[in-house]
């Protein structure tokens, strides 16, 4: 048995289908970033409220077959739900493979029995569990006899606590002010001990009528100390009136307490819950650019990178930076991007494919190439340098490529002096406009054209300039104005072009369908 | 020759155009009243005036009506005063390259309106580039080469005399004419606007005498 059951994890261990199917439910379930998961969560919300719909619409109505048959349905689906989360909750073959090998690793002879223990206190945790358990009374009315259990069919509401991430940041802030809710739940009791006991000693001897039990007491100091007051109940004596002063005063202190710690704190949660998108948002999204600071020069990169529909995510240290882009939709979120961890949870190893450091201070830039490059050795890294001085050690620091604003100005200044025309030409080149374009064409390696000579490509009747060729082995090795009948087209090599919008795309298309001439 | 630029204002963007356009065989002018960078300009051996050029008279004591003077750089740190002082050299000289410096969209607009020619704006400037950077590298690398860098490749622009065998030619004529180791890249043409034409934009257009061809 000990040694069939040995086997059996290991079968399970060494299974990839069974990791995958597991990781497939686990991605509906569990799994925040999961799209999935996104998918299923609105599903049951769906199903909950319907069957609580179910229940109100049955109150005074004859029950309907399909209403029935939705809810056996329901059911069905929570049972199903809830077997599949005491799966995925956690693999026993793992745990008790790692006992098994610990043992022999010392010799000795494994205790089975210890690590079934161990497997069944693990499902059993999880069995009670605080959600588990809603899961489980969400799942009990459905046995009608009991119709006392109908009541638990509001457990479903709690059901929602699963799929609702904005009701689940509602939970945690009771979860964070336990200690504020514990003192105020303590000053309630009191007060309403005291309340109760003085209503009762005064006024529960006969001299109310409507003060007959301890009970009855309680429950008047209940409604009167949350300041609901109905009226069914209402002291006749000084002492009872007297009482009533305080509660109310009370009353109103209590819950002027519990506004304020659930408010400040729901506020907080709400940042949080935001950035926390922001943060999904970008595990979710591949090839982006990381831009650290959000000042003249990152407005300027972030409006063009909109244009191309490039995907980039904005951080800066300070709110106000964000001020004006709130309205648009870019993704923005607040942070120290010289922390690594911060990094990391944005996608600096992920799906992030450059970063561009744009601080005003060069130490925060230094720091973060560094951070970017080591956790990500690929990683394209422009940085900007306020001092001159300093580029040499962004350099060493990791950054791939080093933006002084004022050098550049002095270049671009001084072209313009000497060959004005030719300048704004080439400016207007690289800015995109629809007017005329440069693009880069990739002869790919299966294409038609290489070794073939470069009069083969059609470039006169689409009025297209080629400017040059870079070679794909040596990338600053480029061959300009190549002559078209002499050239060979090899496999990589870029042809660097000059046309309009449509005749490039027709060119393009031209090279990728290996169209000759 | 001509090879004299009057820069107002030492300030930071002032010293890297400075130093560039010295290296570029320039004689450069710096003007400054604030003292520190007047002793920093000094240092590093440039000619410097101290002068306030809220007055047209020291203006025209500085040589801004010279024939030698290529252009004049307005760049100092108070934007009014950059917009006083570009309107007050335009008014003196209607043909003269005035350059300023601007940190915002709008102030570019402004400056433009007060006569400069160009507008310089560095964190615009820098956005682009790192925006080239990240979205067309290679493009950016082989336009460096040929603009900035000593490389054999140059670009120039040739304006087209009277009587030349361009003068009269359409674009896309130009095709037939041999042109190894040249590309044309477009042409300025004189009679409408200053407009730049791309050679694969325009090939129905006519060049004229004092067209300037870029090559």
């Amino acid at each position: 048995m000990k040694n069939l059951i040995i086997r059996f994890v290991y079968f399970l261990q060494g299974s990839g289908n069974y990791y995958a199917v597991k990781h497939f439910v686990y991605q509906f379930l569990e799994d925040n970033n999961s799209a999935k998961k996104r998918y299923f969560d609105f599903v049951m919300i769906f199903i909950v409220l319907a069957t609580i719909g179910i229940m109100i619409y049955e109150v005074n109505h004859e029950p309907k077959e399909f209403l029935t048959n939705f809810e056996t349905v329901a059911v069905c689906i929570f049972i199903i739900e809830w077997l599949l989360r005491f799966w995925v909750h956690s693999h026993i073959h793992q745990m008790i493979i790692e006992d098994y090998e610990k043992f022999r690793l010392i010799n000795q002879h494994f205790d089975i029995k210890r690590s079934i223990k161990k497997v069944i206190y693990t499902k059993l945790s999880y069995i009670f569990s605080p959600m588990s358990i809603i899961d489980l009374l969400a799942i009990l009315p459905y046995y009608r006899p009991l119709r006392i259990l109908r009541i638990l069919m509001l457990f479903r509401l709690f059901k929602l606590l699963r799929y609702s991430k904005s009701i689940k940041q509602f939970r945690d802030v009771f979860k964070e002010k336990r200690f504020e809710f514990f003192t105020l739940s303590i000053m309630f009791l009191m007060a309403i001990i005291f309340g109760s006991t003085i209503m009762f000693i005064y006024e529960g001897n006969g001299i109310n009528q409507n003060v007959d039990s301890f009970f009855d007491a309680v429950y008047w100091s209940v409604i009167t100390i949350s300041t609901v007051g109905f009226g069914d109940i209402s002291p006749v004596s000084t002492e009872g009136r007297v009482v009533t002063i305080f509660l109310v005063i009370g009353g109103m202190s209590v819950m002027a307490f519990f506004t304020s710690i659930v408010t400040t704190s729901l506020s907080h949660r709400l940042e949080a819950l935001k950035d926390e998108k922001v943060i999904n948002e970008a595990n979710s999204i591949n090839d982006f650019v990381l831009i650290c600071g959000y000042g003249r020069m990152g407005k300027v990169l972030v409006d063009e990178l909109i244009k191309v529909k490039q995907k980039f995510i904005v951080i800066d240290y300070e709110e106000e930076a964000f001020e004006h882009i709130k309205s648009q939709k870019i993704l923005a979120i607040k942070g120290d991007a010289t922390d690594p961890s911060f990094l990391l949870s944005v996608g600096i190893n992920k799906g992030a494919s450059s970063i561009v450091a744009l601080t005003n201070n060069d130490a925060v830039n230094l720091s973060i190439i560094l951070t970017a490059r080591s956790y990500n050795k690929d990683i394209k890294i422009i940085a900007r340098a306020n001092d001159d001085k300093v580029k040499n050690k962004l350099l060493l620091a990791g950054a791939d490529e080093i933006i002084s604003a004022n050098s550049i100005a002095s270049v671009v200044a001084a072209e313009y002096i000497g060959q004005p025309i030719a300048f704004e030409a080439i400016d207007e080149i690289l800015l995109t406009s629809d007017y005329a374009i440069m693009e880069e064409i990739e002869i790919l390696e299966n294409s038609n054209f290489i070794g073939s000579k470069l009069e083969t490509i059609d470039f006169i009747s689409l009025n297209i300039t080629l400017i040059g060729i870079v070679k794909s082995n040596d990338r600053k090795n480029f061959i300009f104005n190549p002559k078209k009948d002499e050239y060979i087209i090899e496999s990589k090599d870029i042809l660097i072009i000059i046309g309009h919008q449509e005749t490039i795309s027709k060119i393009k298309i031209d090279i990728r369908s290996g169209k000759p001439k | 020759m001509k090879n004299k630029i009057i820069i107002y204002s030492f300030s930071q963007v002032a010293i890297d155009i400075a130093k560039v356009l010295k290296e570029a065989g320039y004689f450069v002018v710096i003007v400054e009243d604030n003292e520190k960078r007047f002793i920093e300009a000094k240092e590093l051996g440039y000619q410097v005036e101290s002068v306030s050029l809220l007055d047209d008279d020291n203006i025209v004591k500085l040589g801004i009506q010279d024939e030698n003077l290529v252009a004049f750089f307005c760049l100092g740190d108070d934007k009014n005063l950059n917009l006083f002082i570009t309107l007050s050299v335009r008014n003196l000289n209607k043909k003269l390259k005035i350059i300023s410096v601007s940190s915002t969209k709008e102030g570019n607009k402004t400056l433009i309106l007060a006569g400069a020619n160009k507008v310089l704006n560095p964190y615009e400037i820098g956005g682009l580039r790192i925006f080239r950077l990240l979205h067309k590298p290679l493009i950016l690398n082989v336009l460096d080469d040929i603009l900035f860098s000593n490389s054999n490749i140059e670009i120039a622009e040739v304006v087209i005399p009277k009587g030349s065998i361009f003068d009269g030619i359409y674009l896309k004529d130009l095709r037939t004419i041999d042109t190894t180791d040249i590309i044309i890249l477009g042409i300025q043409d004189r009679e409408i606007s200053d407009k730049f034409i791309f050679f694969a934009t325009g090939i129905n257009h006519k060049i004229d005498a004092d067209d300037t061809l870029v090559i």
